[in-house]
């Protein structure tokens, strides 16, 4: 087997919350193959962004990072500022949840688009517009021309968030890194635009770690999806033996927790509580106080994330006897 | 509506943002000493500020005068201790004044918008065309010189600046969701204004006028270096520097240092303590 | 068209423009269609859902029916009553006690400085003549009904959770006692897990105070789970409307079907399609988008009746349209 195109080992992450540093990534491994898009699911505050941010090093100053991230066997923690530019501006691309945030209002989407084209690039002028419509074919946008005339503020975000992506692949990066990236858009322009990855990933390879809430979305998307709640993985799975089979109460809790379209529930599952901060993470297994399977062992540490199944992870010490438990109830196919 | 420029008397700033809250202590306790001491005044001045001595007169500082005496013979140290009572006095009214008018019309145009605030906008911009001290000075010579005429006039130049931050606040925040839910319960305008938005609003109130209370003290120093202000013989700090001004030829300096010296440190004080609140209201959600 | 007039409250052609500037400091306006002539009813205890993507102007519809906002055209009817575009002083009182809402941003929604206590307090010596007594006992009933403690009911906004907050919005617009409660994406903002809580609470309040509710979402599964009837809004027109049962299993518009087509799920089908730059105000809104547009598009029709209280507004449904149903069509027209 290839050694794979990114591996996190062990990464913790901890960010100063008034005056002292907590972790918001604990002892966090992942890999990433060539080709593969991989999804990383989580509520708010689970540590999936910072994750993702741990890898290129965007962390807010003050942020203290342990463990390793290797691209292709090279150490990106042991980088210097210069080389991870580079690495940066050619083989891991980023895009996030607010377009809008992320570009300049002043220049036009030409402008944005054509400037990496030909400072990264070397391209000449006409080269680099052509590129571009190229580009933007590639995205779903045939009227290119009028695009690259057009400033952020004329066009939708779904239009900006094509823009966004073109831009993220002039550099024919390996990885992508998408940060909730069709959140803040409508539903059928977050179709369109999960398709646009789809093909991304068919046709060029283009490895991806996918960031979102939306369980169900990274399921549309992902060959293999990670569970995160406060700070750590709790499961990981290859999607269609996740949904069919969760190892996780956690997993499990979301995927009943959802209301479906088929029919109105008397009363949905839910969680009980609320998903800590890093500040009020409890000692042993983030979730005991949440779980229904709670038992006394779930208090003395963290459980390690074990293998449960060929190619099936949890971090739960009673996997086994919930996955067989749940099993009828998700085996039919859940959504 | 396109802001007028702001103009530079009220811009001024004499120290970087106080960053650590020792300072902002120290700037705290600077200011209860001086109210402290201008309330104690008769206590604590060894003379009668007014008593003139003539045979005793641009004396150097001594055990007997710390700081010297002027050319009237009268105690420079307790000039500057009674001092104290006008020259804050002046700028609490300036600041009780501007918030008693000020915020209730910014209030108003800010929530109302519409015809009500195109029309107080227009005042405040004619207001402002004027230069500062020009306006002030303007008003003095229509009424005559004095603490009273010499406050109200700097009062006046206050009432727009500051409504038009409680104005720039509240335009904010009543586009805020808590707003509307407000209105769909049915409260009237005034009681959303009133016990909604202006409670909201008032961290930046109390930190806009903290800065105006100093800056208010140097505009009325000004007045009463100019001879507009406070008349002698009362204790004024500005007045001292009119006052020690011919003495300077003499090489008698302690009279308008002593009076520099306190009206810098008072500013400077209410400016730390004025940006740590504003900072701190923008960090309270 | 669907009957209006009856039911407890009947919106009846209302239309909103708004005048945008078309740049910044430009002098040019732009005119906004944000509702396009919108009809409904909605019956006494019924919970009416409305679906549609941004700039579907279901916003504006919430806004219009609490009077936070005047309509350009059309009615307002509640209880036989036309209800003021621009209520006056005495009007909005007695609106606020017809019909509250929740709005979808629980960290604005909030007066930062009043505990949920004081909030609750205070609605009710506003709409109510009651002792202090018993105001605090009808606040305790609130806050138990809502889910929240003493010690919730205490604390500022900034103390509590995104879920927390929007309960205590939830009790705030039920202390005014409404009969109708309008929940503008009141779910949309929170976690999963917290999501399923608060539309259980709904669920059980519904029962409790016999609420009348008009949800109005992005999110189809949670317009199924609350919802009895859905009105599906595109560029502020209705498009279809009918029982939540019928539209989400045989949808007839074709905006609805890509709706419903675009639900995350595992293994649904990823098309990938051209985007649209601009589209037209003229003939159906949907046309430029649409996989099943024809000639006759460029003519926008009338709701047509599609059996039982099932409404759209697409030719295709027309029983003497000649071309086939949209069943029959090659599907993949309009994929790239």
């Amino acid at each position: 087997m290839n050694a794979p195109l990114l591996e996190l080992r062990a990464i913790t992450t901890e960010l100063e919350i008034q005056g002292r540093h907590w972790p918001v990534v604990r002892d966090l491994s992942l890999t990433i193959d060539e080709g593969e898009v991989v999804g990383l699911v989580g509520e708010s505050g689970s540590g999936k962004s910072m994750t993702a941010r741990t890898i290129l090093r965007l962390l807010p100053p003050k942020a203290r990072v342990s463990g390793h991230v290797l691209l292709d066997g090279v150490d990106l923690t042991a980088l210097p500022k210069k080389d991870l530019q580079q690495v940066r501006a050619r083989r891991i691309s980023m895009i996030f949840q607010d377009p809008r945030a992320h570009i300049d209002p002043l220049w036009t989407s030409g402008d944005h688009l054509m400037e990496g084209l030909r400072v990264n690039g070397g391209l000449s002028r006409s080269d680099a517009r052509a590129k571009a419509l190229e580009l933007l074919a590639d995205v779903g946008i045939v009227d290119g021309a009028r695009v690259l005339r057009a400033y952020p503020g004329a066009l939708s975000g779904g239009m900006l968030q094509r823009v966004m992506i073109a831009g993220a692949l002039a550099a024919n990066p390996e990885l992508l890194i998408a940060d909730e990236p069709t959140t803040a858009l409508d539903v059928t322009i977050q179709a369109e635009i999960i398709a646009i990855f789809d093909a991304l990933r068919r046709e060029r390879k283009l490895a991806m770690l996918f960031i979102t809430h939306d369980l169900e979305l990274a399921s549309a998307l992902c060959d293999r999806v990670l569970v995160m709640y406060a700070g750590r993985i709790m499961e990981e799975q290859a999607t269609a033996a996740l949904f069919a089979s969760p190892l996780h109460p956690y997993t499990a809790g979301l995927l009943e927790a959802r209301p479906v379209l088929d029919e109105r529930q008397e009363r949905l599952t839910v969680i009980p509580g609320r998903p800590p901060t890093p500040v009020e993470t409890p000692p042993g297994c983030p979730f005991h106080p949440r779980c229904s399977f709670v038992q006394e062992a779930c208090l003395t540490g963290p459980p390690p994330l074990r293998r449960v199944e060929a190619d099936g992870y949890s971090a739960c010490l009673r996997s086994t006897q919930i996955r067989d438990q749940l099993r009828p109830k998700f085996g039919t196919g859940h959504a | 509506m396109a802001a007028a420029p702001v103009p530079a008397l009220h811009r001024r700033r004499f120290l970087p943002r106080a960053s650590a809250p020792a300072v902002t202590v120290a700037a705290g306790a600077v200011i209860v000493l001086l109210v402290l001491v201008a309330i104690f005044a008769p206590l604590l001045a060894p003379y009668d500020p007014n008593q003139i001595n003539l045979s005793d007169t641009l004396a150097s500082p001594s055990w007997a005068h710390p700081l010297g005496t002027v050319s009237s013979g009268r105690d420079i140290h307790s000039r500057l201790i009674f001092g104290s009572r006008t020259s804050l006095l002046g700028p609490l009214l300036v600041v009780g004044i501007s918030v008693a008018v000020g915020v209730p019309l910014g209030l108003l145009g800010g929530y109302r918008g519409g015809l009500v605030d195109g029309f107080l906008a227009r005042v405040w911009d004619v207001l402002f065309a004027f230069p500062p001290l020009l306006l002030a000075i303007v008003i003095v010579a229509a009424f005559g010189a004095g603490f009273w005429t010499s406050t109200i006039a700097i009062a006046i130049i206050y009432i727009p600046l500051l409504a038009r931050v409680v104005r720039g606040v509240v335009l904010v925040e009543r586009e805020r969701a808590y707003v509307d839910a407000c209105k769909v319960q049915g409260f009237s305008g005034y009681r959303v204004s009133m016990r909604h938005v202006l409670p909201n609003v008032s961290p930046t109130i109390v930190a806009q006028s903290t800065l105006n209370f100093g800056y208010a003290l140097l505009d009325l120093a000004g007045l009463a270096f100019l001879g507009l202000g406070v008349q002698p013989p009362t204790s004024d700090w500005g007045q001292m520097l009119t006052d020690g001004r011919q003495a300077l030829i003499s090489h008698h300096y302690s009279e308008v240092l002593a009076a520099s010296v306190a009206i810098a440190v008072t500013v400077v004080a209410f400016n730390l303590v004025g940006d740590w609140l504003g900072d701190r209201g923008g960090k309270t959600r | 068209m669907p009957e209006t007039g009856t039911g407890l409250l009947s919106v009846q052609e209302l239309d909103k423009t708004f005048r945008v500037r078309t740049a910044a400091f430009s002098r040019n306006r732009a005119e906004v269609h944000a509702v396009r002539q919108l009809s409904f009813d909605v019956a006494a205890g019924e919970a009416l859902g409305i679906v549609g993507e941004s700039g579907s102007g279901k916003t504006t519809v919430a806004r219009m029916l609490v009077g936070l906002e005047p309509p350009t055209a059309g009615r307002v009817v509640f209880e036989g009553n036309e209800l003021s575009g621009r209520p006056k002083r005495g009007e909005r009182r007695q609106r606020g006690r017809l019909m509250q809402i929740v709005f979808q941003d629980p960290y604005t929604s909030l007066d930062p400085r009043q505990s949920i206590r004081r909030v609750l307090d205070e609605v009710q010596s506003f709409h109510f003549s009651r002792s202090s007594a018993e105001r605090q006992t009808r606040t305790g009933e609130l806050l138990d009904a809502v889910g929240l403690g003493d010690k919730e009911a205490r604390a500022l906004p900034r103390e509590l959770s995104g879920g927390q907050r929007q309960r205590a919005a939830i009790a705030r617009a039920l202390a005014a006692e409404p009969k109708v409660l309008i929940l503008d994406e009141a779910v949309s903002a929170l976690d999963v897990s917290i999501q399923a809580q608060i539309l259980n609470l709904l669920g059980d309040l519904r029962r409790e105070f016999r609420l009348t509710y008009i949800l109005i979402s992005h999110d189809l599964a949670v317009i199924r789970q609350v919802a009895d009837h859905v009105l599906v809004m595109y560029r502020g027109r209705t498009v279809e409307v009918g029982l939540v049962e019928a539209i989400l299993s045989a949808p007839l518009h074709p905006y609805t079907q890509r709706l419903l087509e675009s639900v995350p799920r595992p293994g649904m089908s990823l098309a990938r399609r051209a985007a649209v730059l601009e589209e037209e105000d003229a003939g159906c809104l949907f046309r430029q988008r649409c996989p099943s547009a024809f000639a006759r598009c460029v003519v926008e029709p009338e709701l047509i009746a599609a059996g039982g209280s099932h409404f759209t507004r697409c030719w295709l449904a027309d029983a003497n349209e000649p071309v086939p149903g949209y069943r029959d069509r090659d599907r993949s027209e309009g994929v790239i």
